[in-house]
């Protein structure tokens, strides 16, 4: 009998003022739409998992601009809100309109932060936290960003993984900044040197081509889930919007597969 | 005492608040699986549902002591003692909640079950889809959604119906209270089945 949850394949999308986009190293590139009828989409197709992420929030200093109906369709699948929280009262807002998690980054920029999100594990529990950090390369050392990718962090990014760590994440979602939005594969000198700095369950998003890319992470130790947008909502040479959970095998067949495996 | 139920024969059930939980996916799910959910805050609340949700999402310590402050907790407990149509679904921490205590946080659950909730050790936490298996019938359920880094240990194994594959509790059932360790409001099709069977038992028990 299988003991451990399978391997997530993350639907992930940005809302930028309220509006649904396809972003390219954390810039808008692209209108997509309505955000809640993409999540009802998503969530008709059962995805395994929806990310919901306000990336203007933090960077404009502004509320965060998915509304409860965006919420609302969001929340028939397992959700991970993120997006300028920076309060107890943020989580338990998010936690109320249907997330059972909250993603934290710009939070994680400075000591004062990284001490708020280690009291938002203890009121909401390291199951509902989930730590997010996008990383650069610098040579041939990688950096660790927050603010959407923009403000470099003073630690060292080995340094603040193992900190968000003991502080309780549950989850720690790396975005791979340089690649966001790219569509030329998972950068995998980036999954090994995520994977030699830390044994904490990671999401791993930014770059993917196709779903068997997202899959592939499954392989690596230390990787729980990888993410995707791009390939969950434009199709074609023009990028045609169309929000879908691309050829993604069931549960129920990835299931069945690993069972025969064992 | 008289049943709650609004017009159209949908059983009002009652959300328990104590600071979290995932409400708005509740209510959907709730109304999916033929119900209606309201907000339960305080006890005089409770006069107005035929049964509750104990939420999940959240900390042990500091729903055990929301429950306390508020005397939802006693009120629950002593509800569903009195009143065998009275039914109470525990998700995930809700689950924890109907226990005793918790590894997690001081104060104490409602011991409508006996039973202690331990850290899941490591790898922590467990979140994403796994499937469990009746321990009746030894069938494999539909993949469910967990996410939760304390399981719940039972005193009286008869009470669980479901397991994982590393044996924790999974679902368990002991008259009118019921309890998932998964989300079944975030598991599609397979969770709004045994929400169903909470509603519908809720239904069955209206004169």
């Amino acid at each position: 009998v299988t003991t451990r949850p399978f391997f997530r394949v993350v639907a992930m999308l940005s809302v930028d003022a309220g509006r649904l986009v396809r972003t390219e190293s954390f810039t808008p590139r692209q209108y997509l739409g309505d955000p809640a009828i993409a999540a009802r989409i998503l969530s008709d197709f059962e995805c395994d998992e929806l990310i919901l992420s306000d990336i203007s929030a933090s960077r404009r200093g502004t509320p965060r601009s998915f509304d409860q109906r965006c919420l609302a369709e969001a929340t028939r699948c397992p959700l991970t809100v993120c997006g300028a929280v920076s309060t107890l009262n943020d989580v338990e807002s998010l936690v109320a309109g249907g997330a059972e998690r909250v993603g934290v980054n710009s939070l994680l920029g400075n000591d004062d932060g990284l001490q708020r999100f280690g009291a938002m594990v203890g009121e909401f529990g390291q199951s509902t936290m989930v730590a997010s950090i996008d990383v650069r390369w610098r040579d041939r050392s990688l950096v660790a960003f927050t603010h959407g990718g923009t403000r470099e962090h003073s630690r060292p990014l080995a340094e603040l993984l193992s900190r968000v760590s003991e502080l309780g994440a549950g989850e720690i979602l790396i975005h791979d900044a340089t690649r966001n939005g790219g569509r030329q594969g998972f950068d995998t000198r980036l999954l090994d040197a995520l994977a030699a700095m830390t044994s904490a369950p990671k999401i791993f998003c930014g770059g993917a081509r196709s779903v068997d890319d997202l899959l592939a992470v499954a392989e690596r130790p230390g990787f729980s889930a990888a993410g995707a947008a791009s390939i969950f909502s434009v199709i074609g040479p023009n990028d045609a919007p169309l929000i879908r959970y691309a050829a993604t095998p069931t549960r129920q067949q990835r299931n069945e597969q690993r069972a025969h495996s064992l | 005492m008289q049943v709650a139920m609004s017009r159209e024969q949908r059983p009002v059930i009652g959300c328990i608040r104590y600071g979290t939980g995932n409400v708005s996916a509740l209510t959907l799910a709730t109304r999916l699986a033929g119900g209606t959910l309201i907000p339960v805050t305080t006890v005089a609340d409770l006069a107005n549902v035929s049964g509750c949700l104990l939420p999940g999402v959240g900390a042990f310590g500091v729903a055990s002591r929301s429950l306390h402050s508020s005397h939802l907790g006693e009120a629950i407990a002593e509800r569903v003692n009195s009143d065998d149509r009275f039914g109470v679904f525990g998700i995930c921490l809700g689950l924890q909640l109907l226990g005793i205590d918790s590894q997690e946080g001081t104060g104490s659950g409602l011991g409508l079950i006996g039973g202690h909730s331990v850290s899941l050790g490591d790898p922590q936490p467990r979140i994403g889809w796994l499937s469990a298996h009746d321990v009746h019938t030894s069938k494999t359920t539909a993949p469910m959604y967990f996410c939760h880094a304390y399981h719940f240990v039972a005193d009286d194994p008869s009470v669980v119906t479901q397991r994982t594959g590393e044996g924790h509790v999974a679902a368990v059932r002991s008259a009118n209270v019921w309890g998932t360790q998964y989300h079944p409001e975030k598991s599609f099709e397979p969770g709004r089945q045994i929400l169903t069977e909470f509603v519908d038992s809720l239904k069955g028990s209206a004169k």
